[in-house]
């Protein structure tokens, strides 16, 4: 009885090329997952906020120096980054990778804010506008919240805090 | 006998020719399993924008913002209230 050599050759071939197959299939897998970045930019968008909320409002009442009498301070909206403990400058990144926004709207009128303040690098704030329509992952991420505060007067105000963070190569795959 | 060898013949042909097909399908189906798995890696890996939606529970917390504007109303006496709160909903959508 003739043993099919042949055939059982042509096998193995056929094996390996499925092993093969299968080895690149596992690769190509673990390869598209590892490979893009988490993207947390909504989430320090959203800590940014608070942070900046904190700053300006305790208790459900804004500082003495930032809003006394009626009146909002120079000096506060100048300093706003030393006042409330933060830095956007980076030795990994050569621009700031934040935008920090701040609009206050008196009760009475909502449609125009009496005092805005901003920090950061603005160039993120135009990244905001293009975005309101549909999101692109590869431009900077905005989260826009509002919340409500008295001043120690009693003047009611919502406050507006557009935060925008860059940093799409750490985020995104490009 | 010609006449049967003929008859093997070709029966060992089909017999070739079926396992031959068998073995080209069995293929296919393996291919296409593994790209459905490279797919749905693809997906996962889609999952990896992280948003507070992502993070929120079923229990019902305030968030910081939430709390600042329940304090403030607090203080005034829920003066303006409903305005605040549809001003604020409106802004944050």
């Amino acid at each position: 009885m003739k043993l099919n050599k042949g055939g059982d050759k042509m096998l193995s071939v056929y094996w390996f090329a499925i092993l093969i197959i299968a080895a690149g299939a596992v690769f190509a897998m673990v390869y598209i997952f590892y490979n893009s970045p988490y993207d947390i930019r909504e989430i320090e968008a959203e800590l940014l906020i608070n942070q900046i909320a904190d700053c300006v409002s305790y208790a459900g009442r804004f500082r003495t120096d930032l809003v006394y009498e009626g009146k909002f301070s120079e000096d506060f909206k100048n300093n706003i980054l030393k006042e409330c403990h933060l830095n956007f400058k980076s030795s990994e990144w050569e621009s700031e990778q934040y935008y920090v926004e701040l609009n206050f709207y008196k009760v009475e009128e909502l449609s125009n804010p009496p005092f805005k303040m901003s920090m950061g690098n603005s160039n993120w704030k135009a990244y905001c506008a293009i975005q309101e329509d549909k999101e692109e992952k590869k431009l900077a991420k905005c989260v826009e919240k509002s919340f409500y505060s008295l001043d120690y007067a009693d003047n009611q105000y919502i406050v507006k805090i557009l935060a925008s963070v860059g940093k799409g190569e750490k985020n995104v795959k490009m | 006998m010609s006449r049967c060898k003929k008859i093997l013949q070709n029966k060992s042909k089909k017999a070739a020719v079926g396992a031959t097909m068998s073995w080209i399908i069995a293929t296919l189906v393996i291919i296409g399993i593994l790209l459905i798995f490279i797919y749905v890696s693809i997906l996962l890996s889609k999952t990896k924008a992280i948003n507070i939606g992502n993070l929120k529970t079923d229990s019902k917390e305030y968030n910081t913002l939430e709390l600042k504007t329940l304090f403030a109303h607090q203080l005034a006496n829920n003066k303006n209230k409903g305005l605040i709160d549809d001003a604020i909903k409106e802004q944050n959508k």
